[in-house]
């Protein structure tokens, strides 16, 4: 299983942390987008805005996500 | 230093006044939360993180202002959770020879974290809550830094 946080404005969507089994076919994060969308029955996971952390590191749509990751996404930053 | 305890800015300055007494010049920036009074007012701010991600990259970039402007010395403390109108968000301080690098410096860091620090903030009003995300000049302010050079 992988383990799913959401922060932001995705925190209040959505139960963080959350697991979820992903498939063997969703082999990148591009991938697990579109998959995200469909499971949690949304289109915001295929924004750009929405980025992702996987297993600590900032990472591109081309990145290999698996079952066993831990995978943030966050919407667009900002403090202060 | 990312923390849910309360920001008291004016004792965070005379601290660091006094570990820096010897810098020509000493910046400090103080961030805090308004009542604004559109909507009823903001009632609270909701500020989140994500540990140690947040902290680590706020540290690399304490250390490039170091390096960029030459300074002495820098302090950022950035509170999460829960906060009030009136309370500091964040508290900023720089001290350097000379004063241009210590503004410079401060200014940096400030547009830094509201544009790409990893924080998450929601303000909370009489009628509900919304996400705020940077403005637009927000990120117009932050761009300034990738042409900008050092003042020699």
């Amino acid at each position: 299983m992988a383990q799913f946080e959401f922060l932001g404005r995705l925190s209040d969507q959505y139960e963080s942390p959350m697991q979820l089994s992903i498939p063997q076919s969703v082999a990148t994060l591009a991938a697990l987008r579109l998959w995200l969308n469909t499971h949690l029955q949304t289109d915001q996971f295929s924004q750009p805005s929405i980025r992702a952390i996987v297993n600590a590191n900032m990472v591109t749509d081309t990145a290999a996500v698996t079952d066993t990751d831990d995978i943030v996404f966050y919407p667009p930053v900002g403090g202060g | 230093m990312v923390s849910e305890d309360i920001i008291f800015a004016s004792q965070s300055l005379e601290k660091f006044s006094q570990a820096n007494r010897f810098s020509g010049a000493i910046v400090s920036f103080s961030g805090n939360v308004r009542h604004d009074k559109q909507d009823g007012g903001t009632q609270a701010l909701y500020l989140q993180a994500h540990e140690p991600m947040t902290s680590n990259i706020i540290e690399e970039k304490r250390l490039e202002s170091l390096e960029r402007w030459g300074l002495d010395d820098a302090y950022i403390s950035h509170r999460i959770g829960h906060m009030k109108p009136g309370e500091t968000i964040v508290f900023v301080a720089t001290a350097a020879k000379h004063r241009r690098d210590a503004f410079l410096a401060a200014d940096f860091l400030m547009d830094y974290l509201k544009t790409e620090a990893f924080f998450w903030k929601k303000e909370i009003g009489k009628t509900g809550s919304k996400w705020v995300e940077p403005r637009e000049v927000d990120y117009c302010d932050a761009k300034r830094w990738n042409r900008a050079q050092k003042r020699t």
